[in-house]
């Protein structure tokens, strides 16, 4: 039942995915009075919302599934690896551009773009002509944008709590935003990671070994060590700081998404207690995987993080922080329709998998559904308007630190770079061609 | 501020701001102090694990076979089709076994006598219906249908787990519990099996004790399941 449910959360994704990313490459397209940074992040957040949605969509294709041809499987296979390669080289970029501009450079999108085809060719290369080393690079680098951003937060923290700059807010909670929308799958688990991470991914990732003889282990165990130090340290931070500033100034979203994160952290630290004799198993025993109930709280949360709080989280970051112009009527119509969506989506889902714990009739399920999109249509409006009360920009904070260069965004860059994108595109989809014809690689 | 900055003096300007340093320092010793202990956790503190994943051996790997068998009688007249289920449950299937094939036996005798000479057999034709029951359906050492007229057993087989032969073999792995991977997925098997069976009833030439219009048929199914044994060869 269970993996039924994850496969048809995979599917839904995929589409909410593509759809973001559509909307925002429109959006920012039409947003006119943004600075460089906000436009620059805005762009690359859309793709790398196409990007995710390739590989999720690749991903559903590819894992077995749903009934589609060896041919099928095959291409998606490779859409899966090129894909995550940019979908992992994108965000490294953003992490430089916002919210805090560390690559201040009048060639930044470019630069950008040249940075991302560059690594996406190459990691997806090593992927497919190496049995492991794609897979242990991927490991070591996914987390870094999280680094870079909590050092951001806990600057920017700092300075709004104890040097009283309100507006260092801006940026910290930017930040901390985009740390629980990339990394909220390993947030997840931060106190099972920190605690005892040896007995779960010696045991999982030995069965993803299994058939590489001369597995370079160090080298995994590195990479396995970077991405969820990375994680839990973030993580941790942001406990610390969204507690001592929600006793000191109330409640906010990034600190109710931080306690909701604490909390789970501590759930499911006791949840995968319950199931290590299970992975013992597959380190000493014959291996016979997870139990039901386990994989349905997974798919509750570390899924759920993936599939529906990212793009969530990611579309308040881009509607709240000014990233897109939503205020003329033309773009507040499109960002209405994305937000609508979003909640319908949404609220479908979290019935449908609830539908699949507790047997309830689909007349039932469809009027729960019915009364979701009720609520998104009439209470428009009042999400909207709350969504976007606070649309604040980081350059104003950071122009009075002298910390930014404003400067007018290249359009012709901007044409360069989305050519960079669509030739990544050409070339997932001429390798995915090849590959399912010639089975590329080892 | 009005010319491009380099990123090096902008990352040197972000870290070296004289009222955060501290801050963004001691984040930076939490971070590396997390990175030890996740990487000690890791390569130091559990080694027995850690081994079993490092080094290759030989491993022999065998099947246990232990059989469920469910049957069933039916009684067909001549010309007559049907469809028989038979429902497998998890619950039905020793612990810790999995179904690797479905072995099926449609058997029969001619229960009519002639008076004179034989009654001949009848003929029966059995069928594995393709259905929604997890199962080999591709698999090119099925018997999927088979017939009869002189009172025979029909066999029919259907691969249920991918690959599975009862054949063991020999193979380098990590530990006995990757060597097991294969053979560790649940679900193959489970689920409604449809049979049918037609009748057509040949009739004596000369007169019969009884009219010889119908014919009972045995249906056994065996549920082939297996259990893994997985030992290293020394």
């Amino acid at each position: 039942m269970a993996v039924e449910d994850y496969n048809a959360l995979e599917g839904i994704s995929a589409f909410v995915y593509l759809l973001l990313g559509v909307i925002t490459l429109i959006l920012s397209r039409r947003t006119k009075n943004n600075s460089w940074n906000e436009k620059y992040a805005a762009i690359l957040f859309g793709w790398y919302l196409i990007f995710i949605g390739l590989r999720t969509f690749g991903g559903y294709l590819a894992g077995g599934s749903v009934d589609v041809s060896d041919w099928i499987s095959d291409a998606s296979e490779m859409t899966v690896w090129i894909t995550t390669s940019a979908r992992i080289s994108i965000p490294i970029m953003i992490a430089l551009i916002f919210p805090y501009p560390f690559l201040q450079n009048k060639n930044s999108i470019i630069i950008s773009g040249i940075f991302t085809l560059i690594f996406t060719i190459c990691l997806s290369g090593t992927y497919i002509f190496s049995d492991q080393y794609g897979f242990i690079i991927f490991r070591f680098v996914r987390n870094i944008p999280l680094l870079i951003w909590a050092f951001v937060f806990v600057r920017f923290s700092i300075r709004e709590l104890l040097m009283e700059e309100e507006e260092a807010r801006i940026l910290s909670s930017s930040a901390g935003l985009l740390i629980f929308a990339l990394g909220g799958v390993r947030i997840v688990d931060w106190l099972f990671w920190l605690v005892m991470p040896d007995r779960w991914i010696v045991a999982q990732d030995l069965r993803l070994t299994a058939s590489i003889e001369d597995f370079n282990m160090g080298a995994y165990l590195l990479g396995r060590t970077m991405e969820l130090s990375i994680a839990v340290s973030a993580s941790m931070t942001i406990f610390v700081f969204e507690s001592y500033r929600n006793y000191r100034k109330g409640s906010s979203l990034l600190s109710s998404i931080s306690h909701i994160f604490l909390m789970i952290g501590i759930i499911s630290f006791f949840v995968n207690l319950s199931v290590l004799k299970d992975i013992d198993k597959c380190v000493y025993d014959v291996c016979q995987g997870l139990p039901d109930s386990w994989i349905i709280y997974n798919t509750f949360t570390n899924n759920l993080a993936y599939f529906l709080v990212q793009p969530l989280i990611i579309m308040y970051v881009l509607l709240n922080y000014s990233l897109l112009d939503t205020k003329t009527d033309k773009n507040g119509t499109l960002a209405r329709t994305m937000v609508i969506l979003m909640v319908v989506i949404v609220s479908s889902t979290i019935t449908e998998m609830i539908q699949a714990i507790v047997p309830i009739g689909d007349m039932i399920t469809s009027g729960i559904m019915a009364l979701g999109i009720a609520a998104a249509i009439g209470w428009e409006e009042k999400i909207m308007k709350r969504l976007l009360s606070f649309q604040e920009s980081v350059n104003e904070y950071l122009e009075e630190l002298n910390e930014i260069v404003i400067f007018e965004p290249d359009m012709k860059q901007i044409k360069q770079f989305s050519s960079i994108m669509f030739i990544i595109i050409i070339y997932d989809i001429l390798m995915s061609i090849i590959h399912a014809s010639l089975k590329l690689g080892f | 501020m009005e010319e491009e900055v380099n990123i090096v003096d902008s990352i040197s300007d972000f870290y070296s701001d004289p009222d955060t340093k501290i801050a963004i320092l001691s984040f930076g010793v939490l971070f590396l102090l997390v990175f030890s202990k996740i990487l000690l956790s890791l390569s130091v503190f559990n080694t027995i694990s850690h081994d079993e994943a490092t080094s290759w051996e030989d491993y022999q790997v065998s099947f246990n076979e232990q059989s469920v068998f469910f049957d069933d009688e039916l009684i067909l007249s001549d010309g007559q089709t049907e469809i028989i289920n038979f429902e497998i449950f998890e619950s039905q299937i020793p612990e810790g076994h999995l179904i690797g094939e479905i072995n099926i036996i449609i058997s029969y005798d001619e229960t009519n006598s002639a008076i004179v000479g034989e009654d001949p057999c009848d003929t029966v034709q059995g069928s594995i219906l393709y259905s929604e029951i997890n199962l080999q359906w591709n698999d090119d050492n099925n018997t999927m249908s088979g017939g009869s007229n002189s009172c025979e057993e029909i066999p029919l087989q259907i691969r249920a787990y991918p690959d599975y032969d009862g054949e063991g073999y020999e193979i380098r792995s990590y530990n006995a519990a990757t060597a097991s991977v294969p053979w560790t997925e649940n679900g193959y098997g489970l689920g409604l099996l449809d049979i049918q069976i037609d009748l057509e009833v040949q009739k004596s030439q000369v007169p019969t004790e009884d009219d010889d219009e119908n014919e009972s048929i045995q249906i056994l199914v065996e549920i082939v399941c297996f259990e893994l044994q997985v030992e290293e060869i020394v």
